[in-house]
Formats: structure tokens, sequence, C-alpha cells
């Protein structure tokens, strides 16, 4: 069957031939996919990754998966349950009643504080996605062969999304690994994912991202950012980026504690040296072991940083005051401000140590 | 093989011309993964048609009122006296014979005017308009607890007024101006690391 279709394939690559008579076969099992394609082709557009800091030679992945910085995060995100168990909207059920003893009750609270930590997960701080153009084959013989081009999607049963190939014949005979966003548009087609719609939500456009911000709506944005793309997607690096910004320009850090951001938030500030107003807002509410976990993230994030340098001199049981002093002479840009809140951390735990001592 | 397999794909309707018409206009929102597109779809619905010219001879009877207004409305005094804190629908009575509620009437409004004498919480005040923009009207028909759009069994709404809400709400929380439930999305680093 594979000879009677009206492509040539000496020209193109052996593992491309095999994976490409797949896709033929699957071709003739979904009629009407390949037509629906045709469109969706026809407005994909790769737009390069608009990065307002330059910082982008680093891949902040593997930093970011370090378990030191993981600990970090997920230490400074905190936990209240009030707010990650809150209520969340979603289809009514009748509720269960069950008899159960201490031991009993005591595994169910351990269960569902297990399961409430994994509502924690920081989503992957990454670069954005570069485009793939070379091309695998070119064959001018079958230019023209069509009006539109032809996408073509491996649907084994079983392969994830990342992996999956998908790749086009072009109308001038070459074939190229699909753009990402045609890869985005075939993954959710074969393998749809809730709460993923198939057309980038209006939101995400700059004039309602405006508004939601000004509202202050910052969890939901980000929420749904994290349903709708991937985390290397440049989309979702610039609405992601775009939020964390405001929030920080806000003074509105609070409301991402406890949630799955407040990690992504603090690396994103440090990763691009801008964390000052956050170790502020820390120093203010009196966290003084997250203002020491976060300026020690800084130092991790930037190891050649004179910081790092002078860090390195001071014991690691140092107290947080210390390790903040040494943040604030070294790398600080708020020097002022940041002095004041730390002084008067300062003097209020001298004050409630004088106070208990009475 | 070849010939029938080019066949298929050049009687294909062409999708750009049908996302034009009045497929768009329907409802561009929920257009997805739809790969049957069959030519049922470009057939315009008869009735529906009907009924849109019926509406559009103008009438002296009922006022046309913009979305803007209708917003200012929901914030004034007026409308603080006439419904107070409960939902515009929270006081309407259906009149039924029996246990349970029936189907809603398929519209209360016919040729610009009402005809019925007791017309539904939205149809009975000119000034409340379903529109994306006009989100405090569209909350009042969404369940605190679960974030879905109360029945029209429920809240009484003609089944034509039901059907603008539903699109409406999509498309408000399209655009961001109400909230849609979210599942949780779990990463593996793993995927990510290459």
């Amino acid at each position: 069957m594979a000879a009677s279709i009206p492509f040539r394939l000496q020209n193109s690559l052996s593992f491309i031939n095999e994976t490409f008579l797949q896709f033929v076969n699957l071709k003739v099992r979904h009629r009407s996919f390949s037509s629906c394609s045709k469109v969706l082709f026809a407005s994909s557009d790769v737009k390069a990754p608009s990065s307002p800091e330059g910082n982008n030679e680093r891949d902040p992945f593997p930093m970011f998966v370090d378990s030191r910085v993981q600990d970090i995060l997920s230490r400074i995100t905190g936990f209240d349950i009030l707010k990650v168990a809150g209520p969340h909207k979603r289809h009514l059920e009748k509720p269960k009643y069950k008899l159960l003893t201490d031991a009993e009750l005591k595994g169910e609270m351990a269960i569902a504080k297990e399961r409430l930590s994994k509502r924690l997960q920081i989503p992957p701080f990454m670069n954005p996605r570069k485009p793939n153009l070379t091309p695998l084959a070119v064959d001018p013989d079958l230019a023209h062969f069509d009006t539109s081009s032809y996408v073509f999607t491996d649907v084994t049963f079983g392969i994830a999304d990342r992996d999956r190939s998908v790749v086009v014949r072009e109308t001038d005979g070459t074939l190229r690994v699909a753009p990402w966003d045609v890869k985005d548009r075939m993954n959710q087609i074969y393998n749809p994912r809730e709460g993923k719609e198939y057309l980038k939500p209006q939101m995400f456009e700059e004039r309602n991202l405006e508004r939601m911000i000004s509202e202050k709506n910052y969890v939901y944005i980000l929420d749904r950012a994290c349903c709708q793309f991937e985390p290397d997607d440049p989309d979702f690096i610039r609405t992601t980026h775009r939020i964390y910004r405001a929030v920080d320009e806000a003074g509105d850090h609070d409301d991402l504690r406890s949630t799955r951001h407040f990690g992504s938030l603090a690396f994103y500030l440090t990763w691009h040296k801008m964390a000052d107003l956050l170790l502020l807002d820390m120093l203010n509410r009196d966290l003084a072991s997250d203002a020491k976990d976060l300026v020690r993230l800084y130092t991790i994030l930037h190891p050649d940083s004179s910081c790092a340098a002078s860090l390195s001199q001071v014991s690691s049981d140092s107290s947080a005051a210390q390790v903040v002093q040494v943040y604030i002479d070294t790398a600080s840009t708020l020097r002022d401000e940041l002095q004041l809140a730390l002084q008067a951390m300062e003097d209020a735990r001298k004050a409630d140590r004088n106070g208990l001592k009475k | 093989m070849a010939a029938s397999l080019r066949s298929v794909l050049q009687h294909q309707i062409p999708l750009n011309s049908l996302q034009h018409n009045s497929y768009t206009i329907r409802n561009p929102l929920t257009w997805c993964r739809n790969l049957a597109m069959t030519k049922r779809l470009l057939q315009e619905d008869a009735e529906a048609k009907a009924e849109d010219n019926d509406n559009g001879s103008p009438s002296t009877k009922r006022q046309v009122v913009d979305v803007e207004t209708s917003i200012r409305y929901l914030d004034s005094k007026a409308f603080q006296q006439g419904y107070g804190d409960k939902p515009v629908w929270f006081h309407y009575r259906r009149n039924f014979k029996g246990q349970f509620p029936p189907k809603t009437r398929k519209t209360c409004i016919r040729k610009g005017e009402l005809s019925t004498s007791s017309p539904c919480p939205v149809c009975r005040d000119e000034y409340l308009v379903v529109d994306a923009k006009n989100t405090k009207l569209l909350k009042q028909f969404i369940s605190p607890f679960s974030g879905e759009i109360l029945e029209s069994r429920q809240t009484g709404l003609c089944q034509k007024v039901q059907k603008t809400l539903v699109l409406e709400v999509t498309r408000a929380q399209d655009e961001g101006r109400l909230e849609k439930p979210l599942p949780f999305r779990s990463y593996n680093y793993d995927d990510y690391t290459s």
C-alpha cells in the first residue's frame, strides 16, 4: 500500500523513511485528519521569544531542578493549609461520612497532607524553546503536489506528548519537523488535556491581561497559563514573567505565598537579580529564615557574584541578620530601605526577647 | 489507492470558508477537535433564522438597551431597590402543575415584543442585557460553589436566553472576565531535562 502513495522517499533520511511509512498507514485510518491539518498549518507562525532581560545564554532549568534550590523554594513557599486546601470550585458531590479510630484519623490526615503538598509542585522554569528549522528532506520533485501542507502525526498508543513525532510536508516538497505551535495543536487533537483550549484563550492577550492584573487575579492567570501552555512555550514565559514583574512592582508577594507559583516568582526575581523588593517584603513580615534562604538562593544562582564570595567567608550557621547584611553590602540596589527593614526586624526581636524576660 | 485518497481530500469542505460563514457566528469559542466536518454544519438552521427575522422587526413596545447602560443599571440604586441582594431569578415563580418543573418556554419575545404575561427573569426587565462584559449579571446565574451555570429549570430562564447565557459565559471565561474551574496540572521534571 505504501508504494501507491504519491510521495517519493529515496532522498529522505532512513529513520524518517520508517516513521513516514508508519504515518502514512495511520493517515489512511484517519481520513478526516489530513484535511483538518491542512488549515491548521496555514495559520502557524513561529515568533522569536521576546526577552526583556539579557540572561538567556544560561539555561536556568538545571539550576532549578537542583535539590538545594528545590529545598529552598519549597521552604520559602510556606504551607498555609487554609490557602492550599481552601475551597476549590468543582462539580458538587454528596459528602461521604466515615467512622474512624484515632489512629485511622491520623493516617487519613497524613495522606491528606501528602496530597496537598503535591499541589505546591513548582512549574518548571525554563528558557523559551527554539524553532527547529533544518529540513529533514528536500524533494523538489514533490513541489506543488497540493495547494496546502500536510501534517503527519505519530498517534501510537502510549507516547508522551513531548516525544511525539510530528512532521510537515510543505507545498514546495520539503519535509520538516513541525513548528512548535502545530505540534501543540496536534497533541491537543490526538491526546487532549483537560483545561487546555485548542485555540489560545483571549485572556492571554495584552489588553485582557492588563485588566486582570489591575484586578489582581494573579493566581488564576498563572494557574491557567500552566494548564494552557507547556513550560518552555514563549507565551507561557512571557505571561508568567509579566505577572511576576507586576506582582513585584505592586508588592503583592504575599498573594502568591502558599501557592505553587511563589517558588517560580522567587526564582525568577533572583535569577534576574531583582529580588530586593521580595527581600524587603520578607523582612517587613518578620520572615528571617526566608530572607536567609533567599540570599542563599542568590549565591547558588550567581556563584561568581561578589555576594557569593563574601558570604563564603561567613560561617554557614550564622544568623539570618548577618547573611542579609552581607547581601545588603554587596549586591543590593535598595540599600537604605533594606537596612532600615533589617534594623526594625532586629529591634522588634530584641523587644520581644526583653518582654519575655520580664 | 492514491487516487481515492486525493479524492477524499479534495471533496472535503474548505474549512476556511466554513469558519468565516455561519459557523463562527454561532459559537467560535467551543470550536475544537471537530474532525468530522460534514455538510450538515453548513446548512442553516431554518427555524433559528425564522425566529431571528421575527425579532428583527421594529417594535415600539420594547426598548433596545446597550450593554454599558445595563452595567450601570446593575450598579444603580434602582436595581438595588428592585431586586435587593438576591439574584434576579430568586423571586421568580413558574406556574406549573405537579412536583417537577417542565422545560422552560422557547422564547418570551416574539416579533420584538413580549408574547407572554409571565416572561422569564431576564426578558421581563429590558435593562438586563446578557453580555460577556456584564459579569455582574452573569455571576448571578453561576453556582458559587461549583462554578457551573445553573440550569434553566432552576432559574426559569427561557431557552433562548439560556443559550445566549451559556455562550456569553464561555466568552467571558475566554477573555478572563469570569474564572473557570481549572484542573490541577502536575509536572514530571524528568520530561524536561533533555
